[in-house]
């Protein structure tokens, strides 16, 4: 990208060296910060650069005389060079993975603002680096989501260390699992709640499901998977997750009510269980909140 | 306080009333009852109006209908209609909450020449542009068999649309009280409420509306109150902050703001 793409005035470039390691990419933790315009020359150069000279970004504009539009891909080549920028590039050793989602158009002279939330931290079996999921909102000058996306990233570490302060926000990792059926069990709202039931709960954090097999208010396992597979799984992506288990309330009915979780399996078992999954919920942002800030 | 027993469209009725004055005829939500209006009932009789609270058929101390859990609420605003000429409430006032604002604006269609103006809350008129229910998935829910946890759901579900202004404990206070509620007839209610339309009378309404809705109610798109208001001349609409779903349960004084409400639709009429 030619220099037409520069950052905006005021922008400080960060020194190498400094900067947040693995450890400082809290679960919840949400980064902003100013807006980003997208130029005409900006687009003009990403065409060149990419070959993408489509008629679409270029003064021909839409058919049907409409204004031309950004490259959808400029937006997260600029959310790189936003990360980049804001300093919180500078121990990532390598990007992993990026899904993203074009919501609404972006024409040339559109300024967006990122705003990234951190949904997942897991540390590798090195110990010395760990994943970061970041769920990433592109909105424009008028506030609009215009993109949205996750993408996640190989960040050093700052010690080689165990991260077991970490555990109550590594879901849906196994670690996080059995911390939250030792809670479960000995919550009594939960295990009132399934006093008198047999089965597995079933949650999926985007593609990944952690499961809990409950025999009459007993927690018998926590885990990726329980030999007859769960009775049903509430999912959702992570970042709704990360907004329910670190946000200020409880607010999983609304949630439900919004359309946000999704249900598969058994739908009768599921609202058989309305009141043990609020429980749960309850147990989960407890285990969230054990070592930072109060819900 | 005076309590009627009275027939009512071939069934008993209760009905609570209060205080002398502009008639004012209070409606409850779906599945519940007269007791969402206690504390509304006797400040605003105080401030000078006669206050009847029915329990619609099927709720609260009035018998069912004759012919089964009503799933239109067009019987229901017939059903106030007799009440209302039986009881002999002359240029009432009608105001109701979610299926009791949609019966008020059905009795704003049906015979706003006659009333002195009508409150709808969490109600306008139609069928919802976000659809949260559907007629199938209710017919489900009328089978027993098939809806586990009715009791918590509706706990649950009530806390989840109470506005973020209510205190904890009065929230708790409304979602336990939801609970007592028969689900086969808040379903079917449930069902007049997805399968009502009044919008197209909506332009003919012959008295004064106030539409308001509160900003926290899940339940509702504040763009469909907005086309409603539209739709009706010179209609008031109010968007309630920190209020959700019940805003005469959740509202501290609420007698004193609908008094203002029907103060100014007086002076509109």
């Amino acid at each position: 990208m030619g220099s037409t793409a520069a950052a905006p005035p005021g922008t400080p470039t960060r020194p190498a060296g400094s900067g947040p390691y693995f450890e400082d990419f809290e679960v919840g933790r949400t980064f902003t910060g100013p807006a980003r315009p997208l130029s005409p020359a900006d687009v003009a150069a990403f065409a060149e650069l990419s070959g993408d000279r489509h008629p679409l970004h270029t003064t021909s504009g839409q058919p049907g005389g409409g204004r031309p539009l950004v490259h959808g891909p400029l937006g997260i080549a600029c959310f790189f060079g936003w990360l980049y920028e804001r300093g919180l590039a500078t121990h990532v050793e390598a990007a992993l993975d990026t899904r993203w989602r074009y919501l609404a158009p972006l024409h040339p002279g559109d300024a967006v603002r990122y705003e990234m939330t951190i949904t997942r931290a897991r540390r590798t079996s090195a110990l010395v680096n760990g994943v970061i999921g970041r769920h990433v909102l592109v909105r424009d000058q008028q506030g609009v989501i215009v993109q949205e996306g996750e993408t996640a990233a190989l960040v050093t570490a700052r010690d080689a260390a165990d991260d077991e302060r970490r555990v109550g926000r590594a879901f849906p990792g196994a670690a996080w699992a059995r911390r939250l059926g030792e809670r479960l069990a000995a919550a009594t709202p939960f295990t009132t709640a399934t006093g008198t039931w047999d089965g597995a709960i079933g949650l999926r954090f985007g593609e990944d499901v952690v499961q809990f097999r409950i025999y009459r208010g007993r927690v018998l396992d926590a885990g990726a998977r329980t030999p007859a597979g769960p009775t049903f799984v509430v999912g959702a992506p992570d970042i709704t997750w990360v907004r329910l288990l670190t946000g200020p309330v409880n607010d999983f009915t609304k949630r439900t009510m919004r359309g946000e979780f999704t249900v598969s399996g058994s739908a009768y078992e599921y609202l058989r269980l309305t009141g043990a999954l609020v429980a749960l919920v309850d147990e989960a942002r407890a285990l969230a909140h054990e070592h930072g800030e109060a819900p | 306080m005076r309590a009627h027993d009275i027939d009512v469209a071939g069934g008993r009725a209760f009905v609570l009333e209060e205080g002398e004055g502009t008639p004012v005829l209070c409606l409850h939500t779906a599945g519940q009852n007269g007791v969402q209006w206690r504390d509304v009932q006797s400040e605003l009789a105080a401030l000078g109006y006669r206050v009847v609270v029915p329990d619609l058929p099927g709720h609260g101390r009035s018998e069912p209908a004759p012919h089964g859990p009503v799933r239109d609420l067009g019987d229901y605003a017939a059903w106030c209609e007799e009440l209302i000429d039986r009881l002999g409430m002359e240029r009432s006032f009608v105001v109701g909450c979610s299926i009791g604002g949609a019966i008020t604006l059905q009795l704003a269609v049906r015979r706003g020449d006659r009333l002195a103006g009508a409150v709808a809350m969490a109600a306008h008129g139609g069928t919802d542009t976000v659809r949260m229910l559907s007629v199938g998935g209710l017919e489900r829910e009328l089978v027993d068999a098939a809806a586990p946890s009715r009791s918590d759901r509706t706990y649950h579900g009530t806390l989840a649309v109470v506005g973020s202004s209510v205190p904890p404990e009065r929230a708790e206070l409304i979602a336990r009280m939801h609970r007592r509620e028969d689900p086969e007839i808040t379903t079917s209610d449930l069902i007049g409420w997805v399968t009502h339309d009044v919008r197209s009378g909506l332009p003919g309404v012959g008295c004064p509306v106030h539409l308001v809705a509160g900003a926290d109610d899940l339940w509702l798109d504040a763009a469909d109150v907005r086309h409603a208001a539209d739709l009706i001349p010179d209609a008031r609409c109010t968007f309630l902050d920190g209020v959700g779903h019940y805003p005469m349960e959740e509202l501290r004084g609420f007698a004193s703001t609908l008094h203002g409400w029907l103060t100014d639709l007086r002076r509109v009429a």
